[in-house]
């Protein structure tokens, strides 16, 4: 990886070309007014610096020596919640010759290296070293839910909880219940227990590369010693880290095979080794789903290739490795969507969904440094319930169901997927029940 | 007094001056002490200097016949009218690109005659009179009935000279061009434009100002093709609503060229028809015409008649081809008919006017409150004619209240009555004509009496142009 | 960390900033450097950049008004204080940069007011309800906006108001322009004024009267360009599509495409040269046959149909690129026929295919992905931005309007400002010999005007950009090919008897209403230039249209940018 300041100096050309057009402000063909906007940012900040282009043109003007950090700047940078939606918007017209989220991930870098962090990411920093989590929980409490469980040391598949559903105490019961599922249907499973740390995916955020990839490491170590081949989470944090983020910093994770839980759940019911009954409730009969930003277009895998550009015919500027760029494709998308419909719950989409989903404040250390961004983020989120017939908005991200449940209005609620998976879950084939719901 | 300026035919007759001191509905005007007729432009701008030179109000005239609303009756003493009727010709016609370059005293009596060798004629406002100026009617802002081609109040015109009340040629739109017209023409320039140059309309700046701001010498003006296969017909219904919306479903969607509603007293006028005729026609009728120019007419006609049909079904309406014993066709052709008197004074000898514009959404609403007003008022009983004509493709419309009248007749407070009542009800007096002269800043901000004061300093400095036109800048 | 730009900066001073905070509260004013940053980039859209990224002179704040009332105050606390000011909406480009180092730019980006009015097919507008919105919102009802050529982003009140305001589309929507309705105005001095029906209250649906089109003194053909106040609300005309609903996006990033709506065509006809395409674009014009016409040069339709410039190269020189997007192809229409009934879209379709071949030309064949790519770009005008993928640096010249007569011309002309530059080895981006974007207005008239591609990292390719761009104000002068749109700010003034009196006019409504020049750009008419001055200006066209005079310009804007 390059040290941060050279990561700024190697994105610049890509940021001066930066036209400025907007368009990273917007999701690229609204459905509405009220739900155009990609970017919760620019939806806080106002100010155009608030963008992802003016985020680069800050980024531009610090690399460039034209402004010094200064409070506002630090403010404005941290109401982003990196949520990769400019990215997506930006490369509908401008493919691979701005990419403003490989700007952000400089400009992060940057003011780490400059020393110029906020004093908040500084403190989520410190927390993360101190025990392994953001929010500075005990890591004597990591396992807690796991309580009563075996686990195997060394497995084939290794389990990754996550930060925030490790301590998430009112999770706990569904997230044993999908866990011992899994386990009943005969799949030894491995878990580090209290030594899980963070995956390294906010450290990155915030800009701190070194440290991201100090946390990346010792993860993949431990996988190894695991011996598992497969890496199976609960966190999208953690899947976006795991496919995205660790290709960027060079980690050989080798033929590690890594698992969204919902994709892994979807691989076991297609195996009929599990299953998925009907949910009961009228409420479940349609519900709306949140696209998480980590667990969508920003788990799109990011290939190592020469992402450096090529100038072509003139002053065209050309990708050397046009396969390998990321247009937020393939993400997942499908199979907490299928695992819905496996429990005869239909999906209604939001107005922007799946690479086009706007984030609801939680990712990025906003929720922590700016809390009333994060608010608003996931109150806009919210409102586009309204557009349709449902009063359940799901997520598969605990961190964006936790923050989100935080921010709705009755009626409206904000379920995370395995609340509704665990009553559902069914070892074997469909026609096998092996307990009743638990309402 | 100043002499008139050499070389410029002129009469100071009191039988020519008193002429225009009134006209049919102006009766407190001063007499002119001269009558200028120009010939060309540099005509016109000699005049307009001279003025200014010597300080003299202008009154321009276009038109000839009988006038009315009072915009060519002088509101000063000593002024001089600038008629420019004998500027009359046709300058340059393109089938190709359906323009047309004509001067401003080109009349709707004569302009189609001088179009019909290049198989084009002349977009019309509701049966303008023969000797109605073409350009004085675009001027104006007369709707033209060619909803579908109306996108902007200042259809139909493209480039255009005008002299600035300060004396000063200007060449708007796409008119504005190195070389003399005649080279611009030989280049291949049609002056297709109305907008600009530059960060200015001055054509829209004059549009509406009653010849207050400065005279226009000659215009391009957009042309409709000659059809080959033109198909009338009508959608009548006792009540307002399903023509009304039937007509707007129409004209959003551009299946017909002519679009407007009436009512029958109006229909009545519009066929020379009596008044009693107009008990025994339907309430309201939309009439369309269908055109086909060039591709497949009849092909092209034909569906549209049909998509007519569906749309006229949809509002609980149905189209035919004829009213009592006349046929929509035989109206379109009256349509293009100009006689030398008014239409509207043929039933009665008189009529009173009122006019404005008003959202097409809620035409009909307007139209109810006006009606109730007229039932319980002192013109109870009389015959009210309704014209609505769609504007800018159905986004608003104008609407036309007409009320025949022998000439002794006392209604003026009556129908100052209605106009009142319209105001109250949401009725935008764009064109201050009339009864509306004073009724049409009576809710204004401010704004419009800033800008044309803006307008009138700019363009006029000297205030010689028609002064005191408008109430906002009567001298108090 | 040193500003380098700390001498061009001047200091709002405590005054000033404490009554701008108390008219629009502290949040919403700022003189940071940081938040300043994105009102000073140089990004040479519409311009040519110099080598900078940022721009030499940065507003002293930016404020960021919610209401007319506000922006009225902020005008007012501005002359209070001796300062200019520039409005701003979403931004494009440098054009909204402020041009004097005692300005505070006006960001209207709080005032999105958007109100679909159906049944009368308008919308009321504020100046940060972007075409996206007003799309969306418009489509809702079967109507849609006319999207100028900036893209969806852009403000159609920005458009309307102040800049040019054509568009693809123009054929149906016309142009912003003569959409405009009814409008409201903060002048330079801080007057509200509202124009049209809504002088009376009546609401936002006529654009003039009573009496004169008083809108004229203050929007012509360019627009008031951020020099004469601030426009804060208008009324603006939709227009009715075949479809009711949201549009329907198929495909993945970036290649988003639409399903064409029943009884819709999307085709390319393809010429055998530009005479053929002018003789059959008159017959095309006739009975309305047409929804949309479209010609781009070659390799703009390439850039849509692939994904990547990496992409488009490689197809570029394996030859693999579809019809519409190879070079041999230039004489051609991207027709749209958007019907209501089956028998409309076959008689639409029939003589749309009989007027083609009777000029002989053909129809491209297209995979059905390329004709959804194609319309959905056309359908929301997605297409312009994406012509700035290439290098990130375009201008765009000449600019005309007039008769389709012009047309091959226009092609010619396009060919002799850039053929040298766009050749292989040229110092431009290699592309068409000519780059005019051509469409028509209204079923009448013609729009064409040429892209000029530069690599804005390189000078020798700025020159030529700025070669290219003056060179073609320079050949107009010589030999018009119609009216000039472009007439950017002082070209206006050197232009001068080309556009008649319209300079001198707009310098009067100027100082008539800005007389002390608060409302600062250089996108308008020079102000307070002495009559003399004025007069004798373009009498230097011969001037600055030599070959000498030309070069030395053109590596001066090179250099330091416009």
């Amino acid at each position: 990886m390059m040290p941060g300041g050279n990561l700024l100096d190697q994105r610049l050309a890509a940021m001066d070309r930066c036209t400025r057009c907007s368009q990273c402000k917007f999701v690229p063909v609204p459905k509405s007014r009220a739900h155009m906007s990609a970017c919760p940012s620019i939806d806080f900040v106002e100010y155009h610096a608030g963008s992802a282009s003016g985020q680069l043109i800050m980024a531009s003007g610090i690399a460039h020596g034209e402004i010094g950090y200064t409070p506002e700047l630090l403010d404005t940078i941290s109401a982003c919640t990196m949520c990769g939606a400019c990215d997506t918007a930006c490369k509908v017209n401008f493919a691979e010759i701005v990419e403003p989220l490989e700007g952000l991930y400089a400009f992060r870098a940057r003011i780490v290296a400059d020393g110029q962090s906020p004093k908040r990411h500084r403190e989520i920093m410190e927390r993360i070293a101190e025990t392994g989590n953001a929010q500075g929980r005990a890591r004597s409490e990591r396992a807690k839910w796991a309580t009563g469980l075996t686990f195997s040391n060394r497995a084939e598949v290794l389990l990754h909880v996550g930060s925030v559903l490790s301590y998430d105490m009112s999770k706990h019961q569904s997230l044993r219940t999908i866990v011992e599922a899994v386990q009943k249907a005969g799949v030894p499973l491995a878990y580090l227990g209290q030594n899980e740390g963070s995956c390294g995916m906010l450290a990155w955020d915030l800009g701190y590369h070194d440290q991201a990839r100090t946390l990346a490491n010792a993860f993949v170590r431990q996988v190894r010693q695991s011996g598992a081949k497969t890496v199976v989470t609960f966190s999208s944090s953690a899947i976006s880290a795991f496919r995205s983020i660790y290709p960027r910093m060079g980690i050989d994770t080798g033929d590690i095979r890594f698992l969204h839980f919902t994709e892994y759940l979807l691989e076991m019911t297609e195996m009929g080794r599990l299953s998925l009954k009907k949910a009961c409730g009228h409420i479940w009969q349609k519900v709306a789903f949140h696209d998480t930003c980590k667990l969508g277009r920003l788990t799109e895998p990011y290939q190592r290739a020469d992402y450096a550009l090529t100038k072509e015919m003139g002053g065209i500027y050309t990708s050397r490795s046009p396969e390998a760029l990321n247009f937020s494709r393939n993400g997942i998308y499908e199979a907490p969507r299928a695992l819905l419909r496996q429990m005869e719950i239909e999906v209604e989409e939001l107005e922007r969904n799946r690479e086009f989903s706007y984030c609801c404040g939680a990712q990025g250390g906003v929720k922590e440094t700016i809390p009333a961004a994060a608010k608003m983020a996931a109150r806009n989120r919210l409102d586009e319930l309204k557009e349709t017939e449902s009063q359940v908005m799901v997520s598969a991200c605990g961190n964006c169901a936790h923050h989100l449940g935080k921010h709705t209005r009755a009626p409206a609620i904000v379920v995370d997927l395995i609340d509704i998976l665990a009553p559902s879950i069914v070892v074997g084939a469909a026609n096998v029940v092996v307990h009743e719901r638990v309402e | 007094m100043s002499g008139l300026p050499s070389g410029i035919k002129a009469d100071v007759s009191a039988s020519t001056c008193d002429a225009f001191s009134t006209d049919s509905d102006t009766r407190s005007g001063f007499s002119p002490r001269a009558v200028l007729y120009p010939q060309t432009l540099e005509d016109l701008r000699k005049i307009v200097r001279w003025a200014n030179d010597t300080r003299t109000p202008l009154v321009p005239v276009s038109s000839t016949g009988p006038r009315r609303r009072g915009d060519t009756v002088p509101r000063v003493k000593e002024a001089v009218v600038v008629d420019v009727s004998g500027m009359n010709r046709l300058v340059h016609a393109d089938n190709r690109d359906r323009i047309a370059i004509i001067e401003a005293g080109v009349d709707f009596g004569s302009i189609d005659d001088l179009l019909r060798p290049h198989a084009l004629r002349a977009f019309r406002p509701l049966m303008p009179r023969s000797g109605k100026s073409v350009i004085a009617s675009y001027l104006d802002r007369e709707p033209i009935i060619n909803a579908d081609v109306h996108w902007d109040p200042a259809d139909p015109f493209g480039g255009t000279a005008i002299i600035s009340g300060g004396g000063e040629l200007t060449l708007n739109g796409s008119a504005a061009l190195e070389g003399t017209l005649r080279e611009q023409l030989e280049r291949g320039h049609r002056h297709m434009v109305t907008f600009g140059p530059g960060n200015v309309d001055l054509t829209r700046v004059v549009q509406g100002s009653q010849g207050s701001l400065g005279i226009m010498g000659w215009a391009a003006v957009y042309c409709e093709r000659l059809p080959q296969v033109e198909q009338s017909i009508f959608l009548c219904s006792d009540t307002l609503a399903p023509v009304l919306s039937a007509m707007r479903e129409a004209v959003h969607r551009r299946i017909c060229t002519i679009a407007f509603v009436t009512d029958a007293v109006q229909l009545a006028m519009l066929l020379g028809l009596g008044l009693e005729v107009a008990e025994k026609l339907p309430a309201w009728t939309f009439c369309a015409t269908l055109a086909g120019y060039v591709h497949a007419p009849e092909r092209k006609v034909a569906w549209q008649r049909a998509d007519l049909e569906t749309i006229a079904a949809r509002h609980g309406t149905s189209v035919t081809t004829g009213v009592l014993e006349v046929s929509a066709n035989d109206l379109a052709e009256k349509l293009r008919q100009s006689g030398p008197v008014c239409y509207r004074d043929l039933c009665l000898g008189a009529h009173k006017e009122l006019f404005f514009l008003h959202p097409i959404s809620s035409v009909g609403q307007m139209i109810e409150t006006q009606q109730e007003h007229l039932a319980r008022g002192v013109l109870h009983g009389r015959p009210v004619g309704t014209y609505i004509q769609p504007l800018a493709q159905g986004t608003f419309a104008h609407v036309e209240r007409i009320m025949p009248h022998a000439p002794d007749a006392d209604v003026e407070s009556g129908w100052r009555a209605l106009a009142e009542t319209s105001l109250i009800a949401g009725a935008f007096f764009s064109r201050p004509h009339g009864v509306s002269r004073d009724l049409a800043f009576v809710r204004d901000d401010g704004s419009a009496a800033r800008m044309i004061s803006a307008a009138k300093t700019l363009l006029d400095p000297h205030n010689l142009m028609n002064p005191n036109r408008f109430v906002v800048q009567e001298a108090k | 960390m040193a500003r380098n730009n700390a001498k061009h900066r001047m200091v709002l001073s405590p005054q000033a900033r404490t009554e701008l905070e108390t008219i629009l509260g502290a949040r919403y004013v700022t003189d940071d450097p940081a938040l300043l940053s994105g009102y000073a980039w140089n990004t040479g859209v519409g311009k040519i950049p110099g080598g900078d990224k940022f721009v030499p002179i940065w507003p002293i704040a930016v404020v960021l008004p919610a209401t007319t009332e506000e922006v009225a105050a902020v005008i007012k606390c501005c002359k209070r204080h001796g300062l200019s000011f520039r409005p701003h909406s979403t931004g494009y480009g440098s054009m909204g940069c402020v041009t004097s180092p005692d300005s505070i730019c006006i960001d209207l980006r709080r005032m999105n007011h958007l109100e679909i009015l159906p049944e009368d097919r308008m919308a009321v507008i504020g100046p940060y309800a972007t075409a996206n919105q007003l799309q969306a919102e418009a489509r809702k009802h079967g109507l849609t906006c006319h999207v100028v050529g900036a893209g969806p982003a852009h403000s159609p009140l920005a458009s309307a108001t102040s800049l040019i305001g054509v568009g693809i589309t123009s054929q149906f929507t016309s142009a912003n322009m003569r959409n405009m309705l009814a409008w409201e105005w903060v002048t330079p001095e801080g007057e509200i004024i509202r124009g049209g029906s809504a002088a009376s209250g009546m609401g936002w649906y006529a654009s003039d009267g009573p009496g004169p089109g008083t809108r004229g003194l203050l929007r012509g053909f360019f627009g008031g360009g951020g020099g004469i106040g601030v426009f804060t609300r208008i009324g603006i005309k939709l227009f009715p599509i075949n479809h009711q609903g949201k549009m329907e996006t198929l495909g993945q990033v970036p290649q988003l495409r639409s399903p064409l709506p029943p009884n819709t065509a999307l085709l390319h006809a393809i010429f055998p040269g530009y005479d053929a395409q002018r003789s059959a674009t008159f017959d095309l014009l006739q009975d309305d046959v047409c929804t949309v016409l479209l010609r781009m040069p070659p390799n703009h339709v390439g850039w849509t149909l692939t994904e990547s410039n990496a992409e488009f190269v490689r197809r570029t020189r394996d030859g693999t690129l579809p019809e519409p997007a190879r070079p041999e192809n230039g004489a051609s229409w991207t027709i749209l026929i958007a019907s209501r009934s089956a028998a409309e879209h076959q008689w639409r379709h029939d003589t749309v295919r009989e007027i083609v071949a009777r000029h002989g030309g053909r129809f491209a064949t297209m995979t059905p992905e390329e004709e959804g790519v194609l319309y959905h770009n056309l359908a929301t005008s997605q297409y312009v931005p994406r012509v700035l993928r290439a290098s990130g640096g375009i201008t765009t010249s000449f600019g005309v309007l007039d008769s389709f007569h012009f047309l091959p011309k226009a092609v010619e002309m396009g060919e002799m400002m850039l053929a040298k530059d766009t050749a292989p080895g040229g110092d431009l981006c290699e592309g068409n010999p000519d780059e005019q974007w051509i469409w028509p207005h209204e079923g009448r008239y013609m729009w064409a005007e040429n892209i000029i591609h530069f690599d804005a990292t390189n000078e020798a390719s700025r020159a030529a950009g700025a070669r290219a761009l003056i060179g073609h104000f320079a050949a107009q002068w010589k030999d018009p090919v119609g009216m000039t749109g472009l007439l950017v700010g002082p070209i206006q003034d050197v232009t001068g008897p080309r556009i008649g009196k319209a300079p001198a006019f707009a310098r009067k409504v100027k100082t008539y209403f800005d007389k002390d020049d608060r409302s600062k750009t250089k996108e308008y008419v020079i102000p307070n230039m002495p009559p003399v001055v004025e007069k004798i200006l373009p009498a230097f066209r011969p001037v600055f249209s030599s070959a000498p005079v030309l070069h030395i310009l053109s590596k001066m804007v090179g250099k330091n940018g416009t």
